[in-house]
């Protein structure tokens, strides 16, 4: 379904741009073309876009974290319990290739 | 002709057809796969913890089994569906056509060897280690989305109004008890673990 749904989306936009060829300049295409794009749209993908890179970068930080706690926490319980069996992920908490 | 209206708007869809599609195919399954390994981390933490206060000794089998089960799930969790764990029970039920499970019943015989109050400590340990299970199974599978929705009404039927997350978690736990044969999970993921 959602092949369906993009190939109907490509298939609109290129009748549209093969319907106005030769008609107009590109410029003034693009500028017709972006005063009807919704200001709203525009802020809401906007603000949608600067969530995604906030949560890539504090996925990255958190993963960091991890990576870094994990050696130690291990090392620590290791002490107490020295048959200490492990989850087998990797040191940033992901799975591993081949267990995918 | 279509008009730039038109177009503006197949753009405006076009674009957020792809962040949907990015997200919920993409990052939601991430986050989730993130929560259900964080928490069930918490529980074997704190299981290390109570082991390491003195309450039972890591060497104790049902230590020792609990973890490695928990380890199971924390590996393969990416694995937990109810489209999986369906495959998994034809397997064993019709195909294979077993009806022992070796970590229920060693885990059962380990118990024994406990006084009451370490019992009880050590099955609630594995109650809170299998509603993380059931809750990702269930919040992963429309069926069971659905399933655990008529649970809340029924419980809220029978039991009445009660907490919001008291509710949910006897809901959770009525819906894996209907539809999730908890006996093969565990068996799995103790076989993933080892």
């Amino acid at each position: 379904m959602c092949s369906i749904a993009a190939v109907l989306m490509v298939r609109d936009t290129s009748e549209a741009f093969a319907a106005y060829a030769g008609r107009q300049s590109n410029a003034n295409l693009l500028f017709n073309f972006m005063g009807n794009v919704n200001v709203l749209f525009t802020g809401s993908i906007a603000v949608s876009g600067f969530s995604i890179v906030l949560y890539w970068k504090e996925r990255r930080q958190h993963r960091e974290t991890r990576k870094r706690l994990a050696a130690r926490i291990t090392e620590l319980e290791l002490k107490l319990d020295p048959k200490r069996t492990s989850s087998k992920l990797t040191e940033e908490g992901l799975t591993r290739r081949e267990d995918e | 002709m279509i008009d730039l209206t038109v177009l503006a708007i197949t753009f405006q869809s076009t674009v957020l057809f792809i962040v949907a599609l990015a997200m919920l195919l993409w990052l939601w399954p991430a986050v989730r796969l993130d929560c259900f390994r964080q928490k069930m981390f918490k529980v074997r933490d704190d299981l290390f913890d109570y082991a390491a206060s003195g309450r039972v000794s890591f060497d104790h089998p049902a230590y020792r089994l609990l973890r490695q089960s928990m380890n199971g799930f924390i590996r393969y969790g990416h694995q937990l569906s109810f489209y999986r764990f369906t495959m998994t029970w034809l397997e064993w039920k019709i195909l294979e056509g077993r009806a022992s499970f070796q970590w229920r019943d060693r885990w059962r015989a380990a118990l024994g060897s406990l006084d009451d109050e370490t019992r009880a400590d050590l099955e609630n340990f594995r109650d809170r280690a299998e509603l993380h299970v059931a809750t990702r199974m269930i919040f992963g599978s429309p069926v069971l989305i659905f399933i655990l929705l008529v649970t809340i009404i029924v419980t809220l039927f029978h039991v009445g109004v009660r907490s919001a997350g008291d509710l949910l978690r006897v809901a959770l736990s009525d819906t894996a008890a209907r539809a999730i044969d908890q006996s093969i999970l565990d068996e799995e993921a103790a076989r993933a673990a080892a």
